[in-house]
This record gives C-alpha cells, structure tokens and sequence, in this order.
C-alpha cells in the first residue's frame, strides 16, 4: 500500500466492545418510534370518536384491567430477572445466568399466554369493529417483540453461556436485555393508553 | 510514521488476511461493507429508473387528459402513478445513500469494517427481496388501489419488508459513525458527509417506523376487516384507495426534505476540498445541517394526525416547520462561497452536481414556503408532486456527484468526466423543468394524482408535456449516471489509479484505490476535522 500522507501518529488497533449495544440502542430507538406512532394514531382516533359524543369500545366488548395489570406485572418482573443475567453473566456466575435467563424466558412465554386470553376474553371481532383493528394492530405487534426479545436471549444467552462471550465481555448480551427493556417500557405504554383509557 | 505506511521492524505476515470468496459466493456471502454499499447504490440505481418509468408512462397519459392513451382505465394509471412515488423513495433514493454511506463513511471514520457487517449485507438482501415482492404484488394487480386483494397484502408487506431492512442498514451506518470512530476523532471533528449521515439516519430512524405503524393497521384492517374507520370519513384503514393517502407523508413536505439531507453533507465535503481551502466554522455548519434535519422529521405529518377536514399543510407545525428551512442551505451556499474565496477555484463534475442539488433545493424550499399561503389552495393539487420530484431528483443529483468524488473507493476507478456532466446536467435540469411544470400546474388546480376526463384549465396539458420531458431527461440522466457506474465495475483493477486524486481531506484518502477489504493498515490518530489536510499543510492548522 502506498503511502499518501503523513498523519499526527499512528495508534494501535483499538478496542470497541460497544459497537453490538450502540448499535442495539439505535434499533431499539426505531422500535420505541414504531410504537410511539402506533399509539398516537389510536389515541387520535379514540380521541376523535370521543369527541363525537361516542363510546370509544362497543358494547358488549371489554379490556379487563386485572388481566392487563398481571401481564405488566409478569413483563416488569422478567425485566428483573433480564437485568439479573447480565448480572450474573459479568460477574461469571454461571448457575445464576442459567437461572435468570431462564426465568426470564419463562415470564415472556406466560405475557404471551396472559394476553392470548385476555384477546380472548375481550369481545374485540376485527370484521364487526373497527377498534379491533388498532387494537389488534398494537398488541399483536407488542407480540411480535416479545418474541423477538425472547429470540435475542436465548441466542445471546447460547452464545454468553457457551464461551463466545467471556466474564466481562457482555456486549452482546447487554444488547438483548436492553431490547427486552424496551419491550417492557413499550408494554407500559400500551397498558396505559390501550388498557387504563379504554 | 504514515497511516498507510508498514512498519519496517513488522514481520509481514503478522497481519492476517482475511478469507474472500470470490464468484457468486463472494457476493452473495460477503460481509465487506464495500460489497454491501456498491450492492445497495447498483439495486437502488435500478429501481430508481423503473419508478422513473413509470411516472414517465403517468406523465404520458397526462399530457391528454381527455382519454386513456397507454392504459386501459383509470385504476392503472393510479396504481402505476404510486408504485413511481413509493418506489422513487424506498426502493430509490434512500436505499442509494444507504449504499454511498456504507461504502464511505466507515472510510471516513477510519473503521476498518461498518458496524453490525452481516446485518447490513442482510439488510440489502431484505430490501432487495421485499422490493422484488412490491414490484411483483403491482403485476398481480395489488399494491395500492389494487383490486386483487392477496396482492394488496403482498404489497403491504413487502413494503414492511423493505422499510424494515433500510432501516436495519441504516441502523448499521449511525452506529458506524457514533461507535467506530478513530481515536482522537470527536464528534465535532467528524467529517461532514458522515455527519450528514449520522443525522439524515437518525431522522429516517426515528420517522420511518410510524409509517410502519400505518402498515402494520392497515394490514390487519384489510387481511381480516376490513371496516370503515367513522373518524376518518368511514374509509377502512386498510382500503387500497386509502393507503397511498396513508403513506403520502413519505413524499410530502417536511419529511420529503429528509431524503436530501446527505446531499449537504456532500456539498460540504466536495467544495472546501476542490476549492483547496480548509473548512471554517465547522461547528457551525454541523449545527445548519443538525438543524436542517431537525426541520425533516415529518412523522407528525401524516394525514391521521390533522384536525378533521384541514390539511397538515395548514398546520402551525408546518408553518414552523417550512419557514426556516431554507436556511441552513444557505449557510451551506455562503460556505462555498467562503471556500472559493479563500481558496483557488478547481471545477469538477463534483463542484457541478453539489452546487446545483443544493440550488434547486433552495428553491424547492422557498416553493414550499409560498404553498403554505392557505388562499393558494395549493393543497391536493400537482403543487405537491412537482415539489417532490424537484427535491428528490435534487437528492439524486447530489448522489451522482458522491459517486463521481468517491469512485475511486468505491469501484476503484474514476468516472468518466464527460459522462458525468451530461448525467448531472441532465438530472437536474429534469428536476428544475419536471418540477416547475408540476408545481405550476398546480397553480393551475390539477388533482396530485389527475385522472382522465376530469377538466383542468387551459395550458395544463402543455405543462403536462413539459412536465413529462422533465421526467424523461431526469431518466436519460440517471442512465448516463448507471453507464458510467457499470463502466467503472467492469474496468475495476484494469488501470492504477490514485490513492487520493482530489487531495481529500478526511481519512478515506489515506488508504488505497479501491480500498483493501480492512481498509487501513493502522488506526490513525486524528487531531482535527481535515487530517490529510494537516498532513499537508501543518502551518495552516489553526
């Protein structure tokens, strides 16, 4: 390689282990504004069909908060147990990673089951109201995260548990949880403004 | 010591090379940010012709409004008028500097790769396969106000797919320029373009996912509904004939500025270096371009968002929005003139290309200003489509002459001069005379999207031609611009070329033409925004 022009100094290669969780940051920053946009949408229309001197949610159908309030409850206790792996993970505790993340993977399996049955339950028919499609919109794509999220743990979690990323390495992990984190944020905003304003 | 220099006491092979694989595999498996980048500029290119095409075969049909002359009804002409704006942005201009910022900026930084590699080459296969199902949901007659319902939802998702993968590459480039920046290299020394960059990224970052909130409704409604929306005139989220109002956000003022933001990060790289003077005000003009952007993000915009029966255009947002944009392209000029004044004037096919995309820029947004005068009426009117076609073809213009500055790197040849200019003249003065002819046939109150048998006034149809030669030399233009592409990828390796032809500025001339496939052989310590600069000339620091 020819040389073109003296610089100030030459370094040697430098380490950059954020990269992943930068690069995770800026994703998940997407996510937020797909879901930021989602909402205000529903609340738009809500807020219009409101104005009418309407009921925003037909008769006969129902957004039980009991049912909302334990999902929430399941999603801000796996963000617990999400931050406890990477935990465990730094400081090389090996039985608590495989506890944490699996519990972690446990809680996002019942938040799906939790909401399957509160869909269930809600008297929401996409083809007889038009709510239901917001509705469905929203809550469905909520879904396709969590799934997400949970795809990110365990191939992360694989990978951290396997060796590729050593104590202290975390990167990759970190990543993962803060995409679950972001899930959690965005379900305690669907669960104010689907679930509490009904 | 020199960034490309090896040490004299290291043994050669301490360095390992890395494995390629050439043929198919080599492309269809390579993570090299190169082969990424020169992949997404060569699929954009293409695709920016064929939505080129088809506006063109639109602007044909416009030129007699009082029959069909190409299609057989009204519908088609409808479906192939979206298919030309949606595919000009996402299957067009954004997936092209996508690809020039894949290519350039981890260069400017002095990264060895881009960040997140295998997503990126993920992205642009995404991309290219959600655009092969767009392009194929519009031939089994779905795509917006399509009449074949499985081919409605083929092109909602598809759409969803392409939108997902550019954001994936995008998210690759901001994360370049934030996180795999040389040592020393501050955010205020980071070189313009990749500025340009990181903040037209995080513009579409931040804007485009809500209109995948759109699609995301809009398929629900349309797969399993679909039922009328009282709140929006009983029309179903999910309607063909309700989506491309759905998604006009895109295309309209501020968020149809957004598209253009890296063409001042070009302008701003391009001058100082052919003017041979050092950028002053550097933060400055960070702020104008950080600003500019800041104006573009337009996902407040959309039509679900407006008070009932009263456009977005009338909006205060809108209003604060559209006044001091013109600004910060000017600052963009009065730094060229800076520049020139300092410096000694060298003119170059990029000089051409940067100065004129910014020009019609400036006009466009002065134009945009005189649209938000409510006794105009211009608000569903061609106004809106010339504007667009001026600012994206401004855009492209300004892509052309990234390309003919960064060729060396990116294909590892220079561009032919003549072609060059004939493409850039071509494309510009397509965007200047599509533009003008759309917008004044606006004035003139011919509907966005005209219909046959609908009554206009005289001298419309005469606009329409104009406005439809516009198109065809914007097309002429973009194929010169493609000639002289495939020209350099066909004589890549044939001929030595210069490491730094133009004495750049910023480190991407620091290494080899075309670049090795880890792109420097040392980090380099940088110590202002223009090191190569430094290294020439170290007196003339301050």
């Amino acid at each position: 390689m020819a040389a073109t022009a003296p610089l100030s100094a030459a370094v040697p290669p430098v380490d950059r282990p954020r990269v992943a969780f930068v690069g995770a940051a800026v994703g998940c920053a997407a996510v937020a504004m797909f879901f930021v946009a989602a909402i205000g949408v529903y609340l738009r229309i809500r807020g219009l069909a409101i104005a009418d001197g309407g009921m925003w949610l037909p008769e006969g159908v129902k957004l039980p908060l009991p049912q909302s309030s334990m999902i929430g409850l399941t999603l801000m206790m796996s963000a617990a147990t999400a931050q406890w792996a990477h935990t465990a993970v730094l400081s090389g505790d090996r039985a608590h990673s495989y506890l944490a993340l699996g519990l972690t993977l446990l809680f996002g399996f019942a938040a799906i089951n939790q909401t399957a049955y509160l869909m269930s339950i809600s008297g929401l028919v996409v083809r007889e109201h038009y709510q239901a499609g917001l509705v469905f919109g929203i809550v469905g794509a909520h879904l396709a995260l969590l799934l997400a999220a949970m795809l990110a743990m365990v191939l992360v979690g694989i990978r951290t548990l396997g060796g590729q990323f050593r104590r202290g390495q975390t990167d990759g992990l970190a990543s993962a949880v803060l995409l679950w984190h972001t899930q959690v944020i965005v379900y305690a905003v669907i669960w104010y403004a689907v679930y509490i304003t009904r | 010591m020199t960034i490309t220099d090896t040490p004299t006491d290291a043994p050669e092979a301490a360095r390992p090379v890395p494995a390629t694989a050439g043929g198919l595999a080599g492309v269809l498996g390579n993570g090299d940010h190169k082969t990424t980048g020169r992949l997404f500029i060569g699929g954009g290119l293409a695709l920016l012709l064929a939505s080129l095409a088809a506006l063109a075969s639109v602007g044909f049909e416009r030129v007699s409004v009082a029959d069909l002359e190409l299609f057989g009804n009204a519908n088609d002409v409808l479906r192939l008028s979206s298919f030309g704006w949606v595919g000009l942005v996402l299957l067009g201009v954004l997936p092209l500097w996508i690809g020039i910022g894949l290519v350039v900026v981890p260069l400017q930084v002095g990264a060895t790769s881009v960040a997140l590699p295998r997503a990126a080459a993920g992205a642009f296969w995404g991309w290219l396969f959600g655009a092969g199902l767009f392009c194929g949901a519009y031939a089994v007659d779905g795509g917006f106000f399509g009449t074949a319902v499985e081919g409605v939802e083929l092109s909602i998702l598809a759409l969803g797919m392409v939108l997902a993968s550019l954001l994936v590459a995008t998210v690759s480039v901001v994360t370049t320029a934030i996180a795999l920046r040389s040592p020393g290299m501050s955010m205020s020394r980071l070189p313009l373009f990749s500025w340009s960059m990181l903040v037209a990224g995080s513009v579409w970052i931040l804007s485009l996912p809500a209109l995948g909130a759109g699609l995301a409704f809009a398929y629900v409604d349309h797969r399993y509904g679909p039922l009328g929306v009282p709140q929006l005139g009983g029309v179903p989220l999910g309607s063909p004939d309700a989506l491309f109002f759905e998604v006009s956000w895109l295309f309209s003022a501020p968020q149809l500025f957004s598209f253009a933001i890296p063409a001042l990060g070009v302008a701003l790289e391009v001058l100082p270096v052919f003017f041979g003077s050092r950028t002053r005000f550097r933060n400055v003009l960070m702020g104008g371009v950080g600003v500019f952007s800041a104006l573009t993000f337009g996902a407040w915009a959309q039509p679900f968002f407006a008070p009932p029966n009263e456009p977005v255009s009338e909006e205060v947002l809108s209003i604060a929005f559209a006044l001091p944009l013109v600004l910060p392209l000017l600052l963009v000029l009065a730094a060229a003139a800076d520049a020139a004044a300092r410096g000694k004037v060298r003119l170059g096919v990029p000089v051409l290309g940067s100065l004129l995309s910014i020009l019609v820029l400036v006009g466009a947004a002065a134009v945009n200003v005189v649209g938000l005068v409510p006794d105009l009426e211009l608000h569903g009117t061609s106004y809106e489509t010339g504007l667009a076609l001026a600012v994206l073809l401004a855009s492209l213009v300004a892509a052309a002459a990234a390309l003919q500055y960064w060729a060396p790197k990116i294909w590892g040849g220079l561009l032919s001069e003549g072609v060059g200019v004939l493409g850039i003249l071509a494309i510009a003065g397509g965007a200047a005379v599509a533009g003008g002819a759309d917008i004044a046939a606006g004035f003139s109150d011919q509907p966005v999207l005209h219909l046959s048998g609908e009554t206009v006034r005289d001298g419309v149809e005469a606009l329409n031609a104009a406005g439809l030669a516009g198109v065809a030399m914007a097309a002429a233009g973009l194929l010169l611009v493609m000639f002289n592409a495939l020209r350099a990828t066909a004589s890549a390796g044939s001929e030595e070329v210069a490491d730094d032809p133009w004495s750049g500025h910023t480190l991407e001339w620091a290494t080899s033409s075309p670049p090795p496939p880890d792109n420097f052989a040392e980090v380099a310590l940088v110590t202002s925004g223009a090191p190569l600069l430094d290294a020439r000339s170290p007196e003339d620091e301050s």
